[in-house]
């Protein structure tokens, strides 16, 4: 608990009040004296209890690229009869402003900007209160989560997209895989990929389709490591890049890193695959 | 591990004042000016309420806050007519007087939270020097009213989601009752200082009337039409009886026949105790109100003399400092004793009459002389001239001009105390007896309520001592000659018979008794304005009066004979922290030991629902929760759905004491395993 800077300018004020009433030698003087100094003290109590107690759950942000800003979500839980109010958060330059009513949470988001892949944390968030009187704050231990994002290198690179090369008509699965050319129609099977679906007809026959792509010319493409020159970093972003583009695409794709090879797949779960790969490459905590 | 944020770096989110929290500040700024608005010049007052009626209109009606150059003209003029009506910029008066125009041109331009805050210091301040024109009970009361107003808008601009008018003034009282244990601590332990820090400005003490130390005819009158109390006194046991109540406070030995003065130099009784006491000391407390002089009141010939006060000539007692503030005295008296003889010196002095006496009161002297030369019997017939016709008591007697003792004894014949006693003096020294001119009050009111006398100003009054040999100074009252009522009735029974055009010395005392007898009203009225009183003089006694001597009194009855002032702060330091520690500890264990018993059946459901692999989020509500556990466990989701409404219900909804039981009995049921 430590004054704020209205509390220090208190302090003046109380001091001078005193010396008026030792000077005046009034009793009434030396109860406004004391009245105020006691109040001061009472407060404190007041604004420990607004902060105790409270519970704080750091919740992880989605996965965003490097030099994006992630959002931790920062759940507040108030157990209590009482409404915490005028609450602060802290978090490096971060601070805001709320309350939490009784028996309710709180759910902030807190940015915290990613600066290069691998995995982000919550930096220690702290809450803090000088509510009723503001003449001096008190704050929580520094709130350390183990709650953390992904952050996926930052897409960069000039290379163009290598091309495929053709590949056996049915996959390991057995199930017909989709090429270049456009080939039909098909009932929608789940885990087709919603870029393949064939919007027009669900407009008309509200009937999901699914537009099936044939033909021997059926491409996968390799994102090799060794296709791309430079330093990790700089193959990692054109690697990540090639993913988006390819994705976009709508190609099949597969990725080949040293140590890692992921074969070529159209699932949705695949692209946030591949990325999370690039993103943890090389990196420790990959084992994990 | 606790880092302490730095106090630089802490800076609290923006947040802006809302305009509830202002116009709180606004009332509570008018009622701290309307404290002092019976001493501020009346334009004064009016500006101020001006310019909180525009700062309302700014906040309530979208008016514009006035430029910087208005503000400052504004605040320019106001100073310099201020200065000019009071002639300085310190003092008391001119003081108040300032702040308030700041406080009011400060409400003008606020606009941070900075500014609100300066005008809560402000209004701190303005209280402050309310309580240094009055310490009464009503002023105490109507200051806690504009402190606890004042700190309901200070908690209000801290909370920028407003908690609402009621559970704000809940927080803020329930602050005030919390702090009253530390106040109470903090004000009868914090070591008090005797005396001021530096000098105090000029008029810290105005406006105060009392006893003269010079008695010229009419000069007691003006106080009987003053009924403010000069004094309270306590007696242990039974107080004396009326007619020997006589407060003395001024023995005036000078006279240059028609003025009395005290005596310049040391005299009998001056600084040592050269009387030889009869009785045992009657002892008592007196509660004496300012009155910026230095006379303290006894009974009789104090006895004893309390610290910082001082015996001075004529057996009076006399504090060492003008007396500014309230203060109480443990006195003793001895009520008879016997004076030493008097020194030529002073036996001359004691004669001396410093104009030559008319032909009449010459021709009354022999014809007294030849009667008797005994200072006794020429006491008597002095005495016995004034009690027969034509004198009389009056409260409005004729002027005298010229030679007054002769127009007195024998043209007007008419007056009061003053009158009798210095014209009874006077035919003394004319005899050769030494004599002397006392002043002080006589009698008193007798509180039932609280056991002890108040003395008003109106009951003032004059008698005289008479040297005789051999017990010394005796007191002579020649008014108990010509107006017993005076003595036996008291001041106030005198001025009322005196109203309805009584004979006053003609009446017998039962007479006069029935006379002025109240009625029921009156007597109702009295009795209350007594009970007042009497809680006034506790008031006195503890807030006004409390200094380091009744400090050291409630120490010494707490058992601690000489305290140390080390310990004592420490003591008081320790105790402030043992009550916050307490304060704290009730608290807390008051606010757990009422958890709604919906919630404590709800999380037991969820404990339940928790062993069967279905955890709540701590950010799921309950509605969404039990939709979750109705899509994974489609066979609880009946139960779930049953006791989620009814717990909403009884959260969320009316309070219904009465589903309690039924939710209980449910979540009882309730099984998520097996």
């Amino acid at each position: 608990m430590l004054p704020t800077r209205h509390g220090l300018l208190f302090c003046l004020v109380l001091l001078a009040i005193f010396l008026a009433s030792v000077n005046y030698n009034n009793g009434l003087a030396y109860g406004l004296t004391f009245l105020l100094a006691a109040t001061a003290l009472i407060s404190m109590l007041h604004t420990h209890r607004n902060v105790s107690g409270l519970e704080v759950n750091v919740l992880p942000p989605g996965p965003v690229f490097a030099g994006e800003t992630a959002h931790f979500r920062v759940c507040v839980h108030n157990g209590n009869e009482y409404t915490r109010v005028a609450l602060w958060l802290f978090c490096q330059d971060y601070r805001q402003v709320f309350h939490v009513e009784p028996q309710t949470t709180v759910q902030l988001e807190v940015p915290v900007t990613s600066t290069g892949r691998g995995y982000i944390t919550c930096p220690p968030v702290r809450l803090s209160s000088a509510y009723p009187l503001g003449l001096q704050y008190t704050w929580s231990a520094p709130i350390k989560s183990t709650a953390r994002g992904i952050v996926y290198p930052a897409p960069a690179g000039s290379l163009p997209l290598p091309t495929g090369r053709a590949r056996a008509r049915f996959s390991e699965s057995g199930r017909t895989r989709e090429g270049d050319d456009f080939a039909g129609l098909r009932q929608y099977i789940h885990g087709d990929s919603p870029r393949h679906i064939h919007w027009k007809a669900v407009a008309s026959h509200n009937n999901l389709l699914t537009k099936q792509f044939s033909g021997e010319g059926g491409e996968e493409i390799r994102l090799e490591w060794d296709l791309v020159p430079g330093s990790v970093e700089t193959r990692l972003s054109q690697l990540c890049k090639w993913v988006l583009v390819a994705e976009e695409a709508g190609a099949r794709y597969g990725l080949n890193l040293p140590g890692v090879c992921l074969e070529p797949d159209l699932a949705a779960t695949h692209y946030h695959r591949c990325l999370q790969t690039l993103a943890l490459w090389g990196l420790k905590e990959q084992r994990q | 591990m606790i880092g302490l944020p730095e106090l630089r770096s802490f800076r609290p989110p923006d947040q802006q004042p809302n305009r509830l929290a202002c116009n709180g500040l606004l009332i509570s700024a008018a009622l701290a000016i309307g404290f002092h608005s019976s001493h501020l010049p009346l334009w004064l007052t009016a500006f101020a309420a001006c310019l909180l009626l525009w700062r309302f209109l700014i906040e309530n009606h979208a008016w514009r806050i006035p430029g910087r150059i208005i503000r400052w003209s504004l605040l320019l003029v106001t100073v310099v007519i201020v200065f000019r009506h009071y002639g300085t910029l310190f003092g008391r008066d001119a003081g108040v007087a300032y702040l308030t125009l700041l406080l009011a041109l400060k409400i003008l331009e606020i606009r941070s939270l900075r500014d609100y805050l300066l005008v809560v210091f402000l209004i701190f301040l303005i209280v402050l020097g309310a309580l240094l024109f009055s310490q009464s009970l009503p002023t105490a009361v109507y200051a806690m009213l504009v402190i606890v107003a004042t700190v309901h808008a200070l908690v209000r601009l801290n909370s920028p989601y407003p908690l609402g008018q009621g559970p704000t003034l809940v927080l803020v009282v329930t602050m005030v009752i919390q702090a009253l244990p530390l106040l109470l601590v903090l004000y009868l332990l914090f070591p008090r200082i005797q005396g001021s820090l530096w000098s105090l400005p000029i008029d810290a003490h105005s406006g105060r009337t009392g006893m003269s130390e010079r008695v010229s005819p009419g000069s007691i009158n003006q106080l009987y039409e003053d009924d403010t109390i000069a004094f309270r006194a306590e007696f242990d046991g039974q107080p004396p009886p009326a007619d020997s109540l006589y407060w003395r406070i001024f023995v005036l030995s000078d006279t240059d026949g028609r003025n009395w003065f005290r005596h310049p130099g040391p005299w009998d009784g001056a600084n040592i105790k050269d009387y030889q006491p009869v009785d045992d000391a009657t002892p008592y407390t007196v509660l004496l109100q300012p009155h910026d002089q230095r006379w303290i009141p006894t009974l009789e010939l104090a006895a004893s003399t309390p610290p910082s006060t001082h015996r001075a000539s004529g057996y009076v007692l006399e504090s060492n400092k003008p007396v500014k503030n309230l203060r109480r005295y443990d006195l003793s008296s001895n009520l008879s004793y016997t004076t030493p003889r008097l020194d030529n010196l002073q036996a001359r002095h004691n004669t001396l009459w410093p104009i030559e006496p008319s032909r009449r009161v010459q021709g009354l002297l022999r014809g007294w002389q030849e009667q008797g030369t005994k200072p006794r019997e020429i006491i008597l017939q002095v005495l016995k001239l004034f009690s027969q016709d034509p004198f009389r008591y009056t409260l409005s007697p004729p002027l005298l001009t010229g030679d007054t003792l002769d127009q007195f004894l024998f043209e007007t014949r008419a007056g009061y105390c003053e009158h009798y006693a210095s014209a009874f003096a006077a035919l003394m020294r004319l005899s050769g007896i030494p004599t002397r001119l006392v002043v002080g009050y006589q009698g008193g009111e007798w509180n039932d309520a609280g056991d002890y006398i108040i003395v008003r100003q109106s009951d003032a009054h004059a008698w005289t001592e008479v040297w005789l040999h051999p017990k010394g100074w005796v007191r002579v009252d020649p008014t108990a000659a010509i107006a017993p009522e005076r003595i036996e009735l008291g001041a106030d029974a005198l001025r009322r018979l005196d109203e309805q055009g009584a004979q006053i010395g003609l009446l017998s005392i039962n007479d006069a008794r029935r006379m002025i007898a109240p009625d029921f009203l009156q007597k109702f009225l009295s009795d209350l304005s007594l009970r007042w009183d009497n809680v006034n003089n506790s008031w006195n006694k503890w807030v006004m009066a409390y200094g380091p001597k009744a400090q050291l009194e409630l120490l010494k009855l707490i058992g601690i004979k000489t305290p140390d002032w080390v310990d004592i702060v420490a003591g008081m330091i320790l105790a402030v922290l043992f009550l916050l520690f307490a304060t704290a500890a009730i608290w807390m264990v008051r606010t757990r030991q009422t958890p709604d018993p919906a919630v404590k059946l709800y999380l037991l459901f969820c404990r339940k629902l928790k062993k069967a692999g279905l955890e709540r989020r701590p950010t799921e509500g309950p509605t969404d929760f039990a939709k979750r556990v109705a899509a994974a466990r489609a066979d609880l989701s009946v139960s779930v759905s049953r006791i989620t409404r009814l717990y909403v219900a009884l959260r969320y909804g009316r309070n219904n004491p009465s589903a309690i039981p039924v939710l209980r009995k449910l979540v009882y049921a309730f099984k998520a395993t097996g």
